[in-house]
């Protein structure tokens, strides 16, 4: 069973008469790599000042591996606790090696001077953080992200037991960033290190911690794993940003994929049946749906990329389970879609013996505008994407011959649409404001 | 350019010891050590006159260079001097009020006391429930200087014949130097030393109070213990010799491009480069700008130097 390093019982924190965190209590257990997340202004920073000491909470009561934080003496608690904040070039040019031993400091007695195991510490961190080369160079003639490095470095020589991370990897490219992560991540896996890490990349949060703590307006809004916390609905509420959640094709871990959601009323008549699938159609719904035509799609296969696209949208869409055989109630309902549509577009989607019926029954004549939208310029067909040996192209081959008209671009399926509207419903068609 | 630490400390060691024994024997009656009895009173001039002079001198270097270098690093502010704290505009008003009412006696005592007492005022005006707030020290230090200065220009203004000699004394200059005093530089020495022994915490504070704390650092213990003792320095000085300028600012400059900013090798190498400036700077004004005030030496000197550094190179 794990210990819990740091309990907080009903803290509360702020500077002066100002309260910015509002009585909240939590729970780390040892071991582990919790973040915390939330809007600018959430009280994340003052948290962790709490936590690191800098200042006292006004109520409430924290415990660092079971004694109250402020009853250890200073040096005692920098062996217990380190911190890396952002990054702050120091006033004066110190070397790389020498801001590292200062790390050491908490072990090293007054009127003593460094040993040997300190220096071995100091260049082991350095090269865990992978910056042993640079010991000698002075902290002015490195770049931001090496610079960042060598402060992790000195907090790892400090051989702490909890690490509190101020966004310490905010300012470094994406490369960096994994990098620190990943060394900071592997010393919770082994050495039992504990980290709490403030972040602003809700998707290394969801990616390298155990647990995410979630804060707005001072208070703790959620707490779990980042499968619990990340939901696209809880982060709307709290960062006002409209977000995807999928998860992560390698790690399975939620990864939050910002959109651009205008949430525009339907103001055009011409509706619309998208035949799509395997990621094919999702952008043509979004553009659609921002333009603000009522569409609906399908069929489509649960788990496939346009379904959870549709779903945040929320657009009517026909669904089959995966390798079942389309049902005759659904295809009843495909074609009643159909009939209610004013015009059919088929993206260039892989086409196999279950998804064919959502072509061969454009066969049936309904008499509409049929659109075929591939971006690739070559003249339409399914070659490479055809697995039922010819019998897709050729239903295409037919539907081209009876009308239906190949687009190659979103600009050019809009003028296309925008003009069919026009012919459909006149000048009253479109009211855009 | 890279020679190791205990090289160079070992270097300035022997230059301030050879320094000592060579200035001593420099003097405007122009004798040296190996000139026995050519000249009359030569023991006297040499014994009494001569060596403690030079003593003092580099004491007073040392200090000034000591206290200067840890001022930097405490605030975190390579403009830092000795002087910025007030310390030296108290000893001017002290030393001035003793010129005047008591026609120049008691003139340390005075001038202690009031560095004392203009160093307790900026303490407890910038001291706060969570201790001492080193922008609060820095500004009150600057507005008091000045209000100091502004009662000194009042005293100056009213003082008539005395005027001179006011003049004369804030320049800065070792003309009272004796025996006396070697009780004022043998504490300048003990407190120099016993700032030696916090130059770590010195060296993890300079990168700003909340990271040393959390490395360990009883950030307000330190800094009562360096501004305390430093202040003290300072006192002692400007008792002894005025306000000599630019010693403490510049000498920690030049050793920091010599040795780097480790306090740990800063701190002794600008104490022997301090003492080794002052001491060679006071010994040309008595040999050849007749006892001109030091002062005026090292600010000329100083000054453009300090330009030049500037120039040469932009970060700290």
């Amino acid at each position: 069973m794990n210990r819990s390093i740091l309990v907080t019982e009903d803290i509360s924190l702020g500077f002066g008469q100002e309260e910015i965190i509002h009585h909240i209590s939590f729970t780390i257990p040892s071991g582990s790599f919790v973040g915390i997340l939330g809007p600018n202004g959430s009280g994340k920073t003052t948290l962790i000042r709490g936590l690191s000491r800098t200042i006292q909470p006004q109520t409430g009561m924290i415990h660092l591996l079971g004694k109250e934080l402020q009853t250890y003496s200073t040096k005692l608690f920098a062996q217990h606790v380190a911190l890396v904040s952002q990054d702050i070039p120091p006033t004066f040019d110190f070397s790389v090696y020498e801001i590292v031993l200062m790390g050491r400091n908490p072990y090293i007695r007054r009127f003593h001077a460094a040993t040997n195991d300190d220096r071995l510490i100091c260049m082991k961190a350095l090269q865990t953080v992978g910056i042993g080369h640079l010991a000698d160079r002075p902290v002015s003639c490195i770049s931001g992200g090496e610079r960042q490095r060598v402060f992790i470095a000195r907090a790892l020589a400090q051989e702490p037991d909890l690490l509190l991370l101020d966004e310490a990897t905010s300012h470094l490219d994406i490369s960096h960033e994994i990098d620190i992560l990943s060394v900071i991540r592997k010393k919770v896996t082994t050495e039992k290190m504990t980290v709490l890490g403030v972040f602003h990349n809700l998707n290394s949060a969801s990616f390298f911690c155990d647990t995410v703590i979630l804060l707005h307006n001072g208070n703790i809004v959620s707490e779990g794993s980042p499968e619990e916390v990340l939901n696209a609905r809880r982060i709307h509420d709290v960062f006002g940003a409209a977000v995807l959640i999928q998860s992560h094709p390698v790690s399975g871990k939620p990864v939050v994929i910002p959109v651009q959601h205008k949430k525009e009323p339907f103001h055009h008549k011409l509706s619309i049946h998208l035949i799509c699938g395997g990621g094919t159609g999702a952008f043509l719904i979004s553009v659609l749906i921002d333009e603000g035509y009522p569409v609906c799609c399908g069929i489509l296969c649960h788990g496939d990329q346009d379904l959870r696209c549709a779903g945040y949208y929320q657009v009517p869409a026909l669904v089959v389970e995966p390798f079942q055989p389309i049902s005759k109630d659904l295809i009843d309902t495909l074609r009643k879609s159909i009939t209610n549509a004013d015009v059919v577009i088929i993206t260039k989607m892989p086409i196999g013996m279950g998804n064919l019926e959502n072509i061969s029954i454009l066969l049936e004549n309904y008499d509409k505008q049929i659109f075929f939208f591939d971006t690739d310029p070559e003249p339409f067909s399914f070659a490479g994407y055809d697995f039922t040996s010819g019998r897709a192209d050729a239903i295409i081959k037919t539907l081209l011959t009876q009308g239906a008209v190949v687009l190659h671009s979103i600009t050019d399926l809009l003028f296309h649409l925008a003009e069919l509207e026009m012919n459909m419903y006149g000048n009253g068609g479109a009211d855009i404001v | 350019m890279k020679f190791s630490h205990p090289f160079i400390i070992g270097f300035l060691l022997l230059l301030s010891l050879f320094s000592l024994f060579l200035a001593t024997g420099i003097g405007s009656s122009g004798l040296f050590w190996f000139m026995n009895g050519a000249i009359q009173h030569q023991d006297l001039i040499l014994f009494d006159i001569r060596l403690p002079r030079v003593l003092v001198a580099f004491s007073t270097g040392l200090g000034l260079a000591v206290a200067g270098a840890s001022l930097q690093g405490l605030l975190r502010n390579p403009m830092a001097d000795p002087y910025i704290l007030g310390t030296s505009a108290g000893a001017a008003l002290g030393a001035s009020c003793a010129i005047i009412f008591l026609g120049g006696s008691f003139l340390f005592v005075l001038a202690f006391i009031g560095a004392i007492i203009a160093t307790i005022m900026i303490f407890s005006i910038a001291k706060t429930n969570s201790g001492i707030q080193i922008e609060t020290l820095l500004l009150t230090g600057i507005a008091l200087s000045m209000f100091f200065s502004a009662i000194l220009s009042f005293m100056m203004y009213i003082a008539g014949t005395n005027l001179h000699q006011i003049m004369f004394w804030l320049m800065g200059g070792f003309w009272m130097a004796s025996w006396a005093d070697i009780w004022s530089i043998g504490a300048i020495i003990c407190l120099s030393v016993g700032i030696m022994f916090f130059s770590r915490d010195l060296n993890i504070i300079s990168l700003g109070e909340d990271e040393a704390a959390g490395l360990g650092v009883e950030t307000e213990l330190v800094k009562h213990v360096l501004l305390g003792f430093t202040s003290l320095i300072v006192a002692f000085s400007v008792s002894i010799a005025g306000s000599i300028g630019f010693i403490g600012l510049i000498t920690p400059h030049i050793m920091r491009l010599v040795v780097g900013p480790d306090h740990r090798i800063l701190i002794p190498a600008s104490a022997l480069a301090g003492g080794l400036l002052l001491l060679w700077a006071d010994t040309c004004t008595r040999t050849l700008a007749h006892d001109m005030p030091v002062g005026i030496i090292t600010a000329f000197f100083g000054a453009p130097f300090f330009i030049y550094l500037i120039k040469r190179r932009r970060t700290f």
